[in-house]
């Protein structure tokens, strides 16, 4: 027997979809503030540390899309 | 003689075409949302940006335009937000330059792909317009909560989808 499908709005449906939408909001708000952030004059580390990562982690996630959008970056703080 | 037999080698690679450009336009739709993967939302939002596909006509004839489709998802995130007790941010917070990396496709967007290509039976090739099944299908998710939010009724439209598959309307 197939089991009914539970309604896709409301109840556990919305508050599962919040998941999906916050992951999502997650993800474009850190795009947002980091390309803020350095444009303001922030440096790499001083990113990273904000945000709880490695330099690293936030070079390999941001850098190629920043290098084109012409951000004069510091390197140290 | 099987329908995949009788179609033409040409038509086969248009819909090849189709949908290799359909991936290639939904993977910029997913970059500027800043999306980390292609989900089915992506490839709605590409196939209803031009009615040169199959899969596209059909969904803009039925008043599926891009901009009503992406309006249709931001009204979802909006209510999905909410839930959590979250606001939606101003445009303005959320401007960045959009991501170089390709995004990976979902596992929700891969098994749109397998559905429509089921509902093809025998013959391998599916086009976007078994692909429009294929995402309208589940009954959970995104596209099911974008077409309940916007009062559209997503079980006709798959029905219609799937007598057009049927009749073998491909281009």
């Amino acid at each position: 027997m197939t089991p009914t499908a539970p309604p896709p709005l409301g109840g556990p449906a919305d508050g599962l979809a919040a998941v999906v939408a916050l992951r999502e909001l997650a993800d474009r708000l850190e795009d947002a503030q980091v390309e803020l952030a350095l444009r303001e004059g922030w440096s790499w580390p001083q990113v990273a540390q904000a945000l709880g990562v490695t330099r690293q982690a936030v070079h390999k996630k941001h850098l190629a899309r920043l290098a084109d959008a012409g951000i004069e970056m510091r390197r140290r703080s | 003689m099987s329908g995949h037999q009788g179609r033409s080698l040409q038509d086969r690679q248009n819909q090849g075409r189709d949908l290799r450009a359909l991936v290639e336009a939904a993977n910029d739709v997913a970059a500027r949302r800043a999306a980390s993967a292609l989900e089915p939302e992506h490839l709605l939002i590409a196939m209803t940006s031009d009615n040169r596909s199959r899969g596209g006509e059909f969904l803009i004839e039925a008043g599926l335009t891009a901009e009503k489709v992406e309006q249709m998802l931001d009204a979802e995130r909006a209510r999905s937000l909410g839930a959590a007790g979250v606001g939606t941010f101003s445009a303005t917070d959320l401007i960045a330059t959009p991501r170089r990396t390709r995004p990976k496709i979902a596992r929700t967007s891969r098994e749109a792909f397998d559905r429509g290509f089921r509902i093809g039976g025998h013959d391998r090739q599916t086009s976007t317009l078994n692909l429009v099944v294929g995402i309208l299908m589940p009954d959970l998710g995104t596209v099911a909560r974008m077409f309940e939010i916007a009062g559209l009724d997503r079980h006709q439209l798959l029905g219609r989808a799937t007598a057009e598959v049927a009749k073998g309307k491909h281009r």
